[in-house]
């Protein structure tokens, strides 16, 4: 097991590597010169050259690469151009937000995916499952910034149900104490349930939509592997025994159809911690990682950029590595199969 | 065993909802009351938004407008501009710079020393005393390599910072100066020469940032109206009334000021709608129309010479020809582009001065020097040597830019009419700044602090200036521009920048396009909004009308 778990923990560190070095050759070929936004308008070119030393952009790319690298295993990820502030702080003070939008929206898209996956295989070419593909059908046409514009002007401003997305709470809030960054908890933890109440109640509405949006892959696997089991021999054994329909369905149904499911809740935390949660932030004052890297994309701060890509891809490698336990304790099976026992 | 996942599973939902219920519910009485620290919204705070983040708090090397507003209500400057109330809610420049935190600013007979003496017992947020040497070094800051603004400091007319800017006693400083002009008094008013706390910046500087640059990213030792109370990284800042600022009344200024990051501008309007916030800086025009709908909202439409153009680059051999360029200009549709791309929120722009403009030629924001001519334009084309379309140009447009990005489709279907193929290219803000100089045609728009004409001239079209970016080179211009840097006679910088002015609408470098309203959306009540020549919102101005 601990042979397995080290393994497991060197390709992981491995990949994270790979992702660094990746980043750091790809954010080479962005066009547009950071020196030059980082120096001004007004900049004259003796000036954008000296900032051009000062970040040793003036260097050739190996040089820049040794550097990159050596700074890299000392977890130091550069200086914003932008804002003259260390990136590694910058983004851990904005993680929490990110993590806690992203796990209530994964959150919300498994419950959500699940249910309706379980709903559309029990009743399926039925009406109730007609019911899921149409949901599955708009929640993954519909556009975010649509959907959200729309959201916001009915359950915000017409039904006054969320408060307005001005950040993490609504005005008048001060923010709870730091203890996990997570407002609702440490607002919790601290004893006041009307700034968690409020926190909360600013959460759910990006956190649902990025849930309902992220849910309709999980909606799909969950149906088709739990349609291929409960047809499969097993099912119609413990059928034939007379178990009950329910208990069936979760122990033969959802049991065996966890594996691929479990693969695509890893993809989704991986879109609802990057892909998604970037539009959702900018749209919704979010003042998380994916707020960002898009104020980072927009003014071509370089080290900004790359720590929020090696920062997401730290995020990937980290939940494939969980998935890999996650498999085993799904299904013996996978740790036989590896020797694991 | 099946039973029991079941379970887990529907309680994991139900605390959701029970928790979204119940605390939702408690959170929703709260904002009906106004919100407020668990409970109540104090009834002077603001909350101030803006569609970019607060990148520093250094006022030498911001670049967003948030990043300026806050710098320019935390730092106190020498100078501050006198403001008249119109009634309108707007308080508009007067045209002149009172003391701030001077008590007076004299010139010498001869107009080459200014002597400042600073208001008797101000301190710095803390307590510690604003002296002359804080004074000093903070001017001196400003027109080192620290940051951009050195290129605007040139325009104080110092030689050398080191020498010319100097302490006489704890609170008098001169400024020596090569020779007198008006910018030197408008610009000492701008948060650019802000004064900083010399010792507390100096004690975090070191022999690699001797001016402090890492210390005052995210620190402030405020010797303006606020100082920072809170900041939610990416989100907000708390700023409050500074108790320790003695240099102005700010009895009926708002206690508390919340500057919002909120990018998205629907977002913002519909905030601005539901009460979470009082004051949207920078509207664009689709939500700005959409306002002017909502009783309970208020329009500042405040107009400015921010002026939009397409560059004409005089190294592309086609538009090197003047021809060329007026038949470009002829074929521009002005009206279009006011009305449908800007909503109405533009003015007319006549040449690179346009109204309100210090000394601008056109005294009104009526005039176009191009008006739409689709005949003439051909006439012109074909005395160049060009068919109907045998002539294809790029324009190149920042994609960011909402305006710009629908002007520039107006402007291919416009010219399309004339003949002229265009092809659209937008650009990331990177890409395109990088790319600035050389690209054939490019739409772009330019505020110039102070809105003074030669300054404007200056930077833009004279030769071999960085920010030269169509490369137009006109000694004639160059020399009527140098002349006017250099009188102290205003009635004759007048004669000469108009001169220029003419020269260059002549020879067509831009075509002049609209200049832009700054828009400012508010709650109906919000009053004190600064029409002020920096663009920039005095917090310590705002009123709730009751």
């Amino acid at each position: 097991m601990l042979t397995t778990a080290g393994k497991r923990a060197g390709v992981a560190l491995l990949s994270i590597l790979g992702v660094a070095v990746l980043t750091f050759f790809i954010t080479q070929l962005l066009p547009g010169d950071p020196a030059r936004i980082a120096a001004g308008q007004y900049a004259s070119d003796e000036q954008v050259a000296q900032v051009r030393a000062t970040y040793g952009l003036d260097q050739s790319v190996p040089v820049q690469f040794g550097q990159y690298v050596a700074d890299f295993f000392r977890l130091d990820l550069g200086t914003s151009i932008r804002t003259g502030e260390p990136v590694r702080d910058e983004l851990t003070s904005r993680l929490p937000a990110t993590l806690e939008l992203g796990l209530t929206a994964l959150l919300i898209a498994v419950l959500l995916g699940v249910g309706l996956g379980v709903t559309a295989a029990v009743y399926r070419y039925r009406l109730g499952d007609r019911l899921v593909q149409v949901f599955v059908v708009l929640a993954s046409a519909t556009a975010v910034f649509w959907i959200a514009l729309v959201a916001i002007t009915t359950l915000v401003n017409g039904l006054g149900v969320f408060t307005s997305p001005t950040g993490r709470l609504p005005r008048g809030f001060t923010p709870p104490d730091q203890i996990t960054g997570f407002y609702v908890l440490d607002a919790l933890l601290a004893g006041d349930p009307q700034t968690a109440g409020a926190a909360l109640r600013t959460l759910l509405l990006p956190a649902l939509l990025l849930g309902v949006l992220a849910s309709p892959s999980i909606v799909k696997i969950v149906r088709s592997a739990t349609i291929r089991a409960l047809e499969s021999d097993f099912a119609r054994t413990s059928r034939s025994f007379g178990y009950p329909a329910r208990s069936i369905l979760v122990q033969d149904g959802l049991r065996n159809s966890l594996l691929p499911v479990i693969t695509n809740i890893g993809l989704v935390a991986g879109f609802v911690l990057a892909g998604g949660d970037v539009i959702i932030e900018q749209l919704f004052a979010w003042p998380g990682i994916g707020g960002y890297a898009y104020s980072s994309l927009q003014e071509n701060d370089l080290f900004a950029l790359r720590g929020y890509v090696i920062a997401i891809g730290v995020a990937y490698v980290l939940i494939n590595t969980t998935l890999e336990f996650v498999y085993g304790w799904a299904d013996p099976r996978v740790n036989l199969a590896e020797g694991r026992s | 065993m099946a039973h029991r996942s079941r379970t887990l599973g529907a309680l994991a939902a139900s605390g959701l909802i029970l928790a979204a219920t119940a605390c939702g519910g408690g959170a929703a009485s709260d904002d009906d009351g106004g919100g407020g620290d668990g409970g109540s919204a104090a009834a002077d705070e603001l909350v101030v938004a803006y569609s970019q983040d607060i990148d520093t708090l250094d006022p030498h090397q911001f670049k967003t407008d948030a990043g300026y507003g806050v710098g320019g209500n935390i730092y106190g400057t020498l100078l501050q501009e006198s403001y008249t109330d119109g009634g309108d809610g707007v308080l508009s420049y007067a045209g002149e710079s009172a003391p701030f935190l001077a008590e007076s600013a004299t010139w010498d007979d001869a107009q080459t020393t200014l002597t400042f003496v600073l208001k008797d017992g101000l301190t710095f947020a803390g307590g510690e005393p604003v002296t002359s040497e804080d004074v000093v070094w903070s001017l001196q800051r400003a027109l080192s390599d620290v940051g951009y603004v050195q290129a605007i400091g040139q325009w104080l007319n110092v030689t050398d910072p080191a020498t010319d800017i100097v302490a006489t006693d704890e609170r008098t400083v001169q400024l020596h100066v090569t020779h007198y002009s008006p910018l030197i008094e408008q610009f000492l008013a701008f948060q650019i020469f802000a004064i900083l706390d010399k010792s507390a910046v100096e004690a975090q500087a070191g022999p690699d940032d001797p001016w402090g640059a890492v210390y005052l990213a995210d620190e402030a030792t405020a010797s303006g109206p606020y100082v920072v109370e809170s900041r939610v990284p990416g989100q907000s800042m708390t700023l409050t009334k500074n108790p320790d600022f003695t240099a102005a009344d700010l009895a009926d200024a708002p206690e508390r000021i919340v500057v919002q990051s909120m990018p998205d501008p629907q977002q913002a309007f519909l905030a601005l709608q539901n009460g979470a916030v009082d004051v949207i800086f920078g509207m664009t025009p689709d939500t700005a129309q959409a306002l002017e709908q909502d009783p309970g909202l208020r329009l500042y439409d405040l107009e400015y010479s921010l002026v939009a153009y397409v560059g004409f680059n005089y190294e592309d051999p086609a538009l090197q020809d003047v021809r060329i360029r007026q038949a470009l200009s002829y074929l521009m549709p002005y009206d279009a582009l006011r009305e449908d791309v800007m909503k109405g929120y533009a003015g007319a722009a006549y040449g690179a001065v346009p109204y309100p403009m210090r000394d601008a030629l056109d005294e009104s924001g009526e005039k176009v020097a191009y008006p739409t001519d689709v005949e003439k334009a051909k006439e012109l084309l074909a005395e160049a040597g060009y068919g109907p379309g045998e002539l294809s140009l790029t324009l190149s447009v920042p994609a960011t830019d909402e305006a710009l990005s629908q002007s520039a489709v107006f402007i291919q279907s416009a010219l399309q009419e004339g003949g002229v193929n265009i092809e659209v290219n937008e650009m990331s803000d990177a890409d395109y700044n990088e790319n600035l100089g050389s690209m054939q045609m490019f739409l772009d728009s330019w505020y110039s602090w102070g809105q003074d004409s030669v300054y404007q001239m200056f930077f833009l079209l004279t030769s071999g200036v960085f920010t030269n970016y169509t490369n137009y080179s006109n000694a004639e211009v160059d020399e009527l521009v140098r002349q006017a840097m250099a009188t102290t006679d205003p009635d004759e910088r007048r004669e000469l920048s108009q001169q220029a002015q003419q020269l260059i609408i002549d020879e067509a470098p831009w075509a002049f396009l609209f200049t832009r309203d700054y828009l400012v959306g508010a709650s109906e009540g919000v009053e004190g909004i600064t029409h002020s020549n920096d663009a920039n919102l005095r917090f310590d101005q705002l009123r709730v009308a009751n």
